[in-house]
């Protein structure tokens, strides 16, 4: 990025800043949120009252 | 510049320290399958200078990658520009990631918290309120610069 000023050219000081991540779960943290949520959802359905 | 607020990180029975973060729509966990895309647990994650900061022995953490998750009792509170809370949460999970320069708030983080962003204005909205980013809001020169110790503006100030 510059601007060109004659012969000269000027380069402004940008920075690109990427924000975008996809953050990675170590296994054994994984295993305990999936089997949490599991039996939290299995808690919401069993309180369910039949229809 | 993207959208910033103050926030403080507190661990049970340790005293709060103050940061300054970035609201990251584009940072979330890796969809697990094409059916489980956002699990909803809250976490925000940090660099490898805040853990120190809570004495986090990174070598004891379980990692996966570039990410290291610890495993305690955490309470998040966010800010406006004149540092009154808006909002806290209770969250179980600092994710450190190596070689980060700033603090995040992920997705889950700002689902969990209703936060909105608004990019129009640089400002997030939660309970009704509309907080502009505080580099917005405020001149950075005034801020305080331990405030600024792990936030990239730092070197420009």
């Amino acid at each position: 990025m510059g601007f060109r000023m004659g012969k000269a050219k000027i380069l402004l000081p940008l920075t690109l800043e990427i924000g975008y991540r996809e953050v990675e779960v170590p296994d054994e943290v994984l295993k305990k949120w999936l089997s949490m949520l599991r039996s939290q959802s299995e808690g919401k359905t069993g309180r369910r009252k039949p229809t | 510049m993207a959208i910033y607020a103050k926030i403080t990180i507190r661990r049970k029975n340790w005293e709060k320290k103050a940061y300054i973060a970035l609201l990251n729509s584009g940072s979330s966990l890796k969809p697990i399958s094409p059916e489980i895309r956002i699990l909803p647990i809250p976490y925000i994650i940090i660099p490898k200078e805040v853990a120190r900061e809570f004495d986090i022995d990174l070598q004891k953490l379980p990692r996966k990658g570039k990410y290291y998750v610890d495993e305690n009792l955490y309470e998040v509170c966010m800010y406006d520009v004149e540092e009154n809370p808006v909002v806290c949460l209770d969250i179980h999970y600092l994710f450190i990631e190596e070689g980060l320069d700033r603090v995040i708030l992920p997705v889950e983080f700002l689902m969990k918290a209703k936060i909105k962003l608004d990019l129009e204005t640089l400002s997030w909205e939660c309970k009704g309120k509309r907080i502009r980013s505080i580099f917005e809001a405020k001149d950075v020169r005034k801020i305080d610069r331990k405030l600024l110790r792990y936030t990239p503006f730092y070197d420009l100030v």
